[in-house]
């Protein structure tokens, strides 16, 4: 059991306040992203939940108790940082063991829990050597074997693959990846890279500006953002937003006005009003090259970038609008084309104007 | 040898141009007097004030005549305390003043920081006075401020006293130099990343083990550092001890040491006559102890220390 709860959490650092009212419930077992752009607070919050920040207002909870005034050490947390944080000072062994033997465990424990970490993370022959003879990736390791060997509760990982060139950073993240369901711990991780978020968590927690912008599993904000935020910053290329206005509001019938005259429709019952701003979505590869007759949209192409299976054409509208619009590898566009685009209805993702979505 | 390829034909000649400056005035100013008051040691005078070359006569004199020994060994002993007290009073509790400044949480601290640095700014003189001035028996604060505390009997001329007026001295200059090893301790400790310390925190270390185990082991090169800039400092001391007891550093020689020995020795002083070459073989000596301190930093510390890229 080793459930979090977070209620109703503010943290200011003097006079700037960077979470607001934060409410949170993580699982046993679950593996938690906090994704958000830099500042947003997700590192405030993961330091808030390993007890290194003090909350402000708000109640923290590790198995139903309340460790607001607990001590980190006394929380049954590991935290994997950025930078690794090892000592550079001790061998690999030791720097897994330091936290072992403040605890006082015995010797044959220790060495058995170390090595059996070292087996798992392949450090066996590494551990006689200091973190500065290591290369980044076996210092990542490390910095895991460390928090492993303690026997957590609550794994925590600040941005712990971002120092890693892409190619490991791929190959990390499936180790971590395994890791969590060798393990079956829980796990809350921060990063700003949204694929990461996609590929790892369980629950995806999107911050922006010390705020919850959305919860939920990758796919249910990929499908269902609940504002224009989260809806352009998970999705990889961005969404495409177009500025429209409502044209006409009917029997719960709302229809939008694009350019050309164009009208989407759709069943609606908030009650918007005729000539409302309103914010259409559509992710790149939602959109169809179509006949003229069908279009929703007529672009000319500034850019085509072929990465053989896809291909994303970078495009203008006349109104100036930049869009994005993915097309299979085949495809014959090229610079200076005049494309004509649609989407399917249900791909399309509305917002008013207050940033939430419609639909 | 190819004409051009070879290693000595082409010298670059223009390097001493550059080199020649720092060397000149170097060799004028440093290694000539150096090697010359070796040299004059090596002599000595008679009546006339003639030179006369006599080997390591003054050498022999100074560490078994007992009209010299007992005044140099007096000194070096002296020196060895006064170096030892300011190891173990002045260094420890310049780190722990610098672990205490680092501590994440303090408000205060550059207030705190500047004014322990504050007395090491001051002239030695200066110290020398006020110290004199607050432990004098005579007109002297701290046997009233000992008696606000009930602690009037505990009051004595400590600067007075054979038996306590070397550890006074030693205490007044720790008093003075704290801030010294406290400031570079305290720098190192701030090039430690603060990931560091917090990943030592969730290991679950208080600040006391994250001090023992994981700063001190990544300052120890400054330590050292520290600990022989302490010892050339201490084997040249001579300005306090001057200021407060004067160039005979009663009471009975109780604070001479190699410096105000020197100074006796050389210039001449109330007792004895100035002697030149017994002053240079004196120097020299303080020269040989300081070397085998460096030596022992340069070859044997620095060497085992290892510096860890934070």
């Amino acid at each position: 059991m080793s459930d979090i709860q977070l209620k109703r959490i503010d943290k200011s650092f003097g006079k700037v306040k960077v979470l607001h009212d934060i409410n949170m419930s993580v699982k046993d077992g679950e593996f938690i992203v906090f994704v958000g752009p830099s500042g947003c607070g997700k590192s405030t919050l993961l330091r808030v939940i390993a007890g290194l920040e003090q909350v402000t207002t708000g109640e923290l909870f590790i198995d139903d108790e309340r460790v607001n005034d607990v001590q980190p050490r006394e929380r049954g947390i590991a935290m994997v940082f950025q930078s690794y944080a090892l000592y550079p000072h001790m061998t690999v062994y030791k720097n897994m063991s330091f936290g072992l033997k403040l605890r006082k465990y015995n010797k044959q424990e220790i060495d058995k829990r170390v090595r059996t970490a070292a087996e798992t993370l392949q450090l066996t022959d590494y551990l006689d050597r200091r973190p500065a003879e290591l290369s980044g990736g076996q210092r990542q390791r490390v910095a895991i074997g460390r928090a492993i060997v303690r026997n957590p509760k609550v794994f925590l990982f600040d941005e712990p693959l971002s120092n890693l060139d892409a190619a490991l950073r791929v190959k990390t993240r499936i180790e971590i990846a395994k890791l969590h369901k060798k393990l079956d711990a829980t796990i809350i991780y921060v990063t700003h890279d949204q694929v990461e978020a996609m590929t790892l968590a369980d629950k995806i927690v999107v911050l922006n500006n010390g705020r919850v912008e959305q919860v939920g599993a990758p796919l249910e904000l990929y499908n269902n953002p609940a504002n224009i935020f989260v809806a352009g910053f998970i999705g990889s290329p961005k969404m495409n937003f177009l500025k429209s206005t409502v044209a006409s509001v009917k029997n719960g019938a709302v229809k939008i006005r694009l350019q050309d005259d164009r009208l989407v429709c759709f069943a609606h019952d908030t009650p918007a009003n005729g000539n409302d701003t309103a914010t259409l979505g559509i992710r790149p590869e939602h959109l169809l090259l179509s006949e003229e007759a069908d279009g929703l949209l007529k672009a000319e192409v500034d850019v085509v970038e072929r990465l053989g299976d896809v291909s994303y054409l970078y495009c203008t509208l006349s109104d100036g609008t930049p869009i994005i619009a993915s097309s299979p590898g085949t495809s014959l566009a090229t610079t200076g084309d005049v494309i004509h685009l649609t989407a399917r209805t249900e791909k399309i993702h509305v917002f008013g104007p207050d940033g939430n979505a419609w639909k | 040898m190819s004409p051009r390829g070879g290693r000595f034909a082409r010298f670059p000649h223009h390097v001493l141009v550059f080199l020649a400056p720092a060397t000149i005035i170097y060799t004028m100013f440093m290694v000539y007097p150096l090697l010359d008051s070796i040299r004059l040691s090596l002599y000595n005078t008679d009546g006339t004030g003639a030179f006369h070359f006599t080997g390591l006569t003054n050498y022999i004199a100074l560490m078994t005549d007992p009209e010299w020994s007992n005044a140099f060994w007096n000194a070096l002993k002296n020196n060895f305390i006064f170096f030892c007290i300011h190891m173990l009073v002045q260094n420890p509790i310049g780190i722990m003043l610098a672990a205490l400044l680092s501590l994440p949480k303090l408000t205060g601290r550059t207030t705190y920081r500047t004014l322990i640095f504050m007395p090491t700014m001051l002239s030695v003189v200066i110290i020398g006075f006020i110290w004199q001035l607050i432990l004098s028996p005579l007109w002297g604060v701290s046997e009233s401020l000992l008696s606000f505390i009930g602690l009037t009997d505990w009051f004595q001329p400590w600067l007075g006293q054979e038996g306590t007026a070397l550890l006074t001295l030693s205490l007044i200059s720790v008093w003075q130099f704290v801030g010294i090893p406290m400031m570079l301790v305290y720098a190192a400790m701030l090039n430690i990343p603060e990931d560091l310390t917090e990943g030592a925190i969730i290991d679950g270390a208080t600040h006391w083990e994250i001090f023992w185990h994981i700063k001190l082991p990544l300052i120890l090169p400054t330590i050292a550092m520290i600990s022989i800039l302490t010892f050339v400092a201490n084997f040249n001391a001579f300005d306090l001890i001057y200021s407060v007891k004067g160039a005979l550093a009663g009471p009975n020689f109780s604070t001479d040491i190699m410096g105000t020995l020197f100074y006796r020795t050389f210039f001449g002083f109330q007792l004895q006559l100035g002697n030149p070459t017994m002053g240079a073989t004196v120097a020299t000596m303080m020269f040989g102890v300081i070397l085998v301190g460096v030596l022992f930093y340069l070859f044997v510390l620095q060497r085992k220390l290892r510096r860890y890229a934070l």
